[in-house]
């Protein structure tokens, strides 16, 4: 059971930004290479703004959300405005966020508290875990569950998915394009925030903290096949799992390098989902 | 010479980034990690067999990711990165925890890639190349003619890949000789970003490769000596790059 915990606790941070860019994609066609950048100035702002500690993750994910919305106006998600372009949008807008946040707080790692000790244990069935793990897993079932749900499944889903595939048809039947974008931009950003908060405590809050992370979020949002918000979330979480299973079974070292190397023949040979294809 | 040997080693990288957006369209990001396998095998064996190896892995990587989409194919080169980052440092004997040590020799750096590029360049505009470059356009443009013609691109794309192999393993060899040192994780988010945005660039304002990747290496690295001093501006300046290119063929 801890074992069983801790691998979901390690995938929560994965399957949230997973979570986000399958959101992005199923509306807009567009795979964000910014949610390293937003979400570090979602956790900057909750170290900045300070309060009590709380609401430092409700701060993150509002910030992230804000911070993600240009992009909406950026990345249109016409069609002829995918690919390369809105890569490049992205991945710059990322950078330049990450510039700013060196220039007003510099290169070294600041420490940002939570409310309580994270390290100390809690006991579950069959031993203990730390509440860190817990805080990870509530984020998951407090936030990015029901984002997930709402996003993935229902009308919402259905017209978010009408949006990404067909913009015109869908601004036809009603269905308003815009709006939709940028609600998905902004629960996108904000969830890439709350994973940059959740993360900061245990590596220092620095601007880049977040790439590592937002691979195995590529990795899970492309196992789920890109358009699916609630199975990127499900495939993040085990691929934690696995992680923490395999740093157990054969060390820390070989699972860091293990994994480098199962992420690149995932995305090389995973099978591919309707929008994979070329 | 170290100065030149720089230059020559981003303009190489950049070169493989630019041949990727042009030939398919698509971002290559898992240049710099080509060219860091190049540089690390030079370290470990011989300058030459890295050239060549990195060759034989670009046109493996070609042939694998052929009906690779964008996003993905980005997303592979991002993962490229990570892993030649977390990986180098590990291997043992190649200068320990931080990167590739090794001196190679600097006229060799400065002669023997770029023969072996030229020469795979003038391949490239012979007539078999074309008929691989057209192939290729075929794929890229009208809709994936290609595809619903039943032409195959996997060809194609491993002599493509080839190419980019052994442009970035060629990048990676002059950077490690005009230093003798590269740090893995300098290398894999710094120059890699560098490469990106020089063949962006270069691709972008449709300018003859030499003319834009060379004058545009040229510049960067009689700047980086003051942009080093200034990190945040440095990247500030690729950002701003990026998102400029991207908007001006994307809105």
């Amino acid at each position: 059971m801890p074992l069983l915990l801790e691998g979901l606790a390690a995938g929560a941070v994965p399957g949230l930004l997973a979570f986000g860019l399958a959101l992005v994609h199923r509306s807009t066609g567009v795979l964000s290479f910014a949610h390293a950048g937003v979400g570090a100035v979602g956790a900057y702002a909750a170290l900045v703004l300070g309060g009590p500690p709380a609401l430092g993750g409700v701060v993150a994910l509002g910030a992230g959300a804000l911070t993600a919305l240009p992009l909406a106006g950026w990345v249109s998600g016409e069609p002829e405005s995918r690919g390369t372009s809105a890569l490049l949008v992205t991945l710059g807008y990322g950078l330049l966020l990450e510039a700013l946040l060196l220039l007003l707080f510099g290169p070294d790692p600041r420490a940002l508290l939570h409310f309580f000790e994270l390290e100390s244990p809690v006991s579950v069935p069959g031993g203990s875990v730390p509440r860190t793990a817990l805080l990870l897993l509530a984020a998951v079932l407090g936030f990015a569950l029901p984002a997930a749900l709402l996003t993935g499944l229902g009308p919402l889903g259905w017209r978010l998915r009408a949006v990404g595939s067909a913009p015109r048809a869908a601004a036809l039947i009603g269905v308003r394009p815009r709006a939709l974008r940028r609600a998905a931009w902004a629960l996108s950003g904000g969830a890439a925030g709350l994973s940059a908060w959740l993360l900061a405590p245990r590596l220092g809050l620095e601007p880049h903290l977040l790439w590592g992370p937002l691979l195995s979020g590529f990795v899970a949002a492309a196992l789920a096949g890109l358009n699916a918000p609630l199975r990127a979330l499900a495939v993040g979480l085990v691929l934690g799992l696995a992680e923490r299973l395999l740093a157990e079974g054969a060390g820390p070292e070989v699972a860091l390098v293990g994994r480098s190397g199962l992420y690149v023949v995932v995305l090389l040979f995973a099978p591919r989902g309707r929008s994979l294809r070329s | 010479m170290a100065p030149l040997l720089a230059s020559l080693g981003l303009a190489w990288l950049g070169l493989s980034t630019w041949l990727t957006l042009r030939a398919t369209g698509r971002l290559q990001l898992g240049a710099a990690a080509l060219g860091g396998i190049g540089a690390a095998l030079a370290a470990a064996v011989d300058p030459t067999a890295a050239l060549l190896a990195g060759g034989l892995l670009g046109a493996g990587l070609g042939a694998a990711t052929a009906s690779l989409a964008p996003a993905r194919f980005a997303a592979l080169g991002l993962a490229l990165h990570i892993g030649f980052a977390s990986a180098l440092p590990r291997i043992p004997g190649l200068g320990g925890h931080m990167g590739v040590r090794a001196a190679v020799p600097s006229l060799w750096a400065l002669v023997v890639p770029s023969l072996l590029l030229l020469a795979a360049l003038g391949v490239a505009r012979s007539r078999v190349g074309r008929r691989f470059s057209d192939r290729l356009l075929l794929h890229r443009d009208a809709d994936g003619l290609g595809a619903h013609l039943g032409l195959s691109s996997l060809g194609p794309r491993a002599a493509l890949g080839a190419l980019e192999g052994l442009s970035a393993a060629a990048g990676g060899v002059c950077l490690l000789a005009s230093s003798g040192f590269l740090h893995a994780n300098g290398f894999a988010f710094g120059a890699s970003l560098d490469a990106l945005t020089l063949g962006v660039l270069a691709h972008r304002m449709g300018t003859r490769a030499w003319m834009g990747l060379g004058l545009g290496a040229a510049l960067w690295t009689g700047a980086e000596s003051w942009l080093a001093a200034f990190p945040e501006l440095r990247l500030v300046l690729l950002g701003l790059v990026l998102v400029l290119a991207g908007r001006r063929r994307g809105s």
